[in-house]
């Protein structure tokens, strides 16, 4: 299971947001750039689709596959009281003969994008001991199939916030509490909503982007 | 004013303390607490007078100092206006001198009368003013002070311009300009919601990202991740592992029959890697069954993690073109095998006593072949009838040579020499199959010896079983627990001609998975897919053939789709995937295959798996002039020989000879 917000933020602001992540944080920022492929079966297998996403990391020298199902959010009274959004994530490392082995399995391609960024992790004690990963991306589609050379982005001016956080049926709320006390860190930049929840730019997101570019002598580190 | 501000002032200035205290109130007695009032406020007063003068003195002082002290100071003179107020009524102003004019003006004098310094400032200032003009008339005095007064607020409003322009310049603007710039503009917040929803869409559902199947266009170059996950090359995106909407349906009956010309390596290459998981079944007897957990182990697969570049480097079918290429490969693999036969002999001599051979009480196959229509299917018949004589007479050898005991490397020595004329012949033969095999009477006839029964189905699986190790060496490198079977296995194989005939026999069944599988064999998906369709097969016929297969190969894809098929046919990969995919293939392999062999796999299971591993090796040679044979049309002149057909059909009734 995994808890997750999503907030979005002006492509102008990244940069004060990643000072502050990297002085939340500690400094170890990952560069994100994942080709996410979308399957979904077809209705040949079994009455409910199934969707699976594999994810081909590319930031690395040799491309790293894993594939991905995110199940449906938990529902309820209580659920929809909490302020982050609490699923069941299956996640595995594959090998790289997937793509052939889903279509073999009957599985189509639904949809693609590229995901280019970078991610922080923050390792929070309080409430719970929990790792909450930061990511900042773009979403870029892509024209073509598979032609990730050819990406545009979806949105030029916006990117994706998004914060996850493993979870545990008997210790999400804490988790969820872990998470939103972190994006009170993040209010001044960025606000932080459900996914499905729209939650706007924050008005002051300049104010507060010049505070810190300014005060934050700190490099940027490729 | 003066006369009543005399007693005012007694009851006014009460704070520097000349208390009269007259009250015969009790309650109110105790707040009347004059001393403590007077020290307070005598306190109070020696602070403020210590900030004024630090205020002049210090230099730097921050507004956080000052504001702090200002509250101190601010907190402890309301607390003493809080404590006189009760106070105050205790005390009256007695005005004495009151007449007659006095009197009705009386309380507004009281009520707006100055303290003393205050007054006396006041008269001071009045002085100043009406120093020059003390003698002029009043409405002079007062056109005078009137013009002044005009003076000092124009002066006063330019002051407060430069004040102003002085900010804006120097970015000192007042508390109320952020507030200004907080509210974004009503458009560009639209637009930016606008720009949310998309994203947020394309996040988390792929909402706009999506590509209609007549928009889609396939890249001139597949980026390098994406050619080497579907096995193209990067310049051929339309390969037919590219697989984009609904993957073409092939007939059930079709034999891995390529769906494009350029694919022809491929079914090459999946009937490769169904021989070898042929070879996993129980080749047998015991003495064989060492030969499934070595295969399994030894699998090279291109892309997978497991495949070990050591014992198999061998060219891969796609690269073996040429007949020359074919016997280069073929001798590779003789080479290996015989260092493998030493193990395996070693073994079989002590079990061949004990080993119980499968005996197929009633070979389906010369029912089969009863049954089969009289076109050119029965030519394959009879010159497998050829090669089979051929290996029966080279398996009869083998028995008297193992009997006897003679010397391995002796042994080896004929082998070799036997197995290079015997696949020189074999080629030939195969060669000739080519143009005269076709794919749907085999399949017939395959499908026929599936619904005989759990008897024709371990017949099968031997058949399978044998293929690899006949398909290199033609039997010569056979060991002697499998000539007991030769016959009847041999016919059985070369009648069936590949082992993936198997699983295409199950697509027929009527099995939805089963065609998908089909389909996506016949879309040559790779070494891989025979696997799934084994297994699937092995599945629904509810027989261990197919999961043996299927882990056997140490494919993790094997196992998963294994267990996802034959459990859940909905929704496989979520209940599976979390296991499957994280699994170590070789100890869910070794699980099993033990499980699904009835424990019938011994201890030298790795052993004599590295054999028939290699010696499935030796079925590309088998497997691509099938292939071919496959792909070329059915070119049959009808030549049935009844006879041999019934000379067939009565060695096939023989129970094998021991």
């Amino acid at each position: 299971m995994e808890c997750v917000v999503q907030g979005i933020l002006e492509a102008k602001h990244v940069d004060a947001l990643e000072v502050l992540l990297q002085g939340l944080c500690g400094g170890l920022r990952e560069t994100i750039k994942v080709h996410e492929i979308c399957l979904k079966t077809g209705p040949n297998l079994g009455a409910v689709a199934s969707e699976v996403h594999l994810c081909c990391s590319l930031s690395q020298p040799e491309p790293v596959w894993s594939v991905r199902h995110v199940g449906g959010a938990m529902r309820g009274a209580g659920a929809e009281q909490l302020p982050a959004l609490v699923r069941p994530v299956l996640e595995a490392g594959i090998s790289n003969n997937s793509l052939r082995f889903m279509h073999a399995l009957g599985y189509k391609l639904d949809y693609e994008m590229l995901r280019t960024g970078f991610s922080f992790q923050m390792h929070k004690t309080v409430p719970i001991a929990v790792t909450i990963t930061i990511a900042v991306t773009a979403i870029h589609r892509l024209p073509k199939t598979h032609s990730v050379d050819e990406a545009q982005p979806v949105t030029p001016n916006l990117h994706m916030v998004q914060l996850t956080a493993p979870a545990s049926p008997d210790n999400y709320s804490d988790v969820v509490g872990a998470i939103s006390g972190l994006a009170e860190y993040l209010a001044p930049l960025v606000h932080l909503s459900k996914p499905g929840v729209p939650a706007g730019v924050v008005p002051t997101a300049s104010t507060a982007a010049a505070a810190l570019i300014s005060r934050g002598g700190i490099t940027k580190v490729l | 004013m003066a006369a009543p501000g005399g007693q005012v002032q007694a009851a006014v200035a009460v704070p520097p303390g000349q208390a009269a205290p007259r009250t015969d109130m009790a309650p109110v007695l105790q707040q009347l607490n004059l001393a403590s009032l007077r020290t307070r406020t005598q306190d109070l007063h020696n602070a403020i007078s210590r900030i004024l003068h630090s205020f002049h003195t210090l230099p730097a002082l921050k507004w956080s100092e000052v504001l702090g002290q200002f509250a101190m100071v601010n907190v402890e003179l309301l607390n003493l206006v809080e404590d006189i107020k009760p106070i105050l009524k205790m005390f009256v102003v007695y005005p004495k001198n009151v007449n007659a004019e006095n009197a009705t003006i009386l309380p507004i004098m009281l009520s707006s009368k100055l303290l003393p310094e205050m007054e006396a400032e006041e008269t001071i200032l009045k002085d100043k003013m009406l120093a020059g003009i003390a003698n002029l008339p009043v409405h002079m005095q007062s056109e005078k002070i009137q013009r002044q007064i005009e003076l000092v607020r124009s002066v006063c409003d330019g002051a407060e311009k430069v004040l102003g322009e002085a900010r804006k310049v120097y970015g000192l603007s007042s508390r109320q300009g952020p507030v200004a710039l907080a509210t974004l503009d009503k458009q560009q917040a639209a637009r930016i919601g606008e720009q949310e929803k998309l994203l947020r869409a394309a996040s988390n559902s792929g909402d706009g990202l999506r590509i209609s199947p007549d928009q889609q266009q396939a890249p001139l170059m597949l980026p390098p991740h994406v050619s080497s996950a579907l096995g193209t090359s990067a310049t051929d995106p339309a390969g037919a592992s590219f697989q984009r909407g609904s993957s073409s349906a092939l007939p059930p009956s079709g034999l891995l029959r390529p769906a494009a010309p350029q694919q022809q390596t491929n079914p090459a290459q999946i009937l490769q890697r169904s021989n070898i998981g042929v070879s996993m079944q129980p080749l047998g007897g015991a003495g064989s069954l060492p030969g499934v957990a070595a295969a399994a182990t030894t699998i090279p697969y291109v892309n997978s993690p497991r495949s070990v570049a050591g014992n198999f480097n061998v060219p891969s079918p796609q690269q073996i073109n040429t007949p020359s290429q074919v016997q280069q490969a073929a001798l590779l693999r003789q080479q290996k095998i015989q260092q493998l036969q030493k193990q395996q002999q070693q073994v079989l001599q002590a079990q061949q006593q004990n080993q119980q051979l499968r005996r197929p009480g009633t070979p389906p196959i010369p029912q089969a072949q009863a049954t089969l229509q009289p076109q050119g299917h029965q030519v394959n018949i009879l010159q497998l009838q050829q090669q089979q004589a051929k290996l029966q007479q080279q398996n009869q050898l083998q028995q008297l040579q193992q009997q006897q005991q003679l010397h391995q490397q002796q042994q080896q020595q004929q082998y070799q020499q036997a197995q290079q004329l015997q696949q020189q012949n074999l080629q030939q033969q195969q060669q000739s199959l080519h143009n005269q095999l076709q794919n749907t009477q085999l399949h017939a006839a395959q499908q026929n010896v599936l619904a005989q029964g759990s008897q024709g189905r371990n017949q099968l699986n031997q058949l399978g079983n044998m293929n690899p190790l006949y398909g290199n060496n033609q039997s010569s490198l056979l060991p002697p627990t499998m000539s007991g079977q030769s016959q009847t296995l041999l016919q059985q194989r070369y009648l069936q001609g590949n082992a993936s005939h198997l699983y295409n026999m199950g697509n027929t069944t009527g099995n939805n998975m089963g065609n998908t599988m089909s389909n996506s064999m016949g879309n040559n998906m790779g070494n891989t897919m025979s696997n799934t369709m084994g297994n699937a097969m092995g599945n629904t016929m509810g027989n261990t053939l197919g999961n043996t297969m299927g882990n056997t190969l140490g494919n993790t894809m094997g196992n998963t789709i294994g267990n996802a098929l034959g459990n859940n046919m909905g929704n496989p990969l979520v209940s599976n995937m979390g296991n499957s995919l994280g699994n170590n293939v070789t100890n869910a392999m070794g699980n099993s295959l033990g499980n699904n062999m009835g424990g019938t796999l011994g201890n030298p299971l790795v052993g004599n798996m590295g054999m028939a591993g290699s010696a499935a090796q030796g079925t590309s040679t088998l497997a691509l002039p099938l292939q071919q044979q496959l792909a070329g049309p059915g070119n049959y002149s009808g030549l049935i020989n009844a006879n041999q057909l019934n000379a067939f059909a009565q060695q096939r009734q023989q129970p094998p000879p021991q």
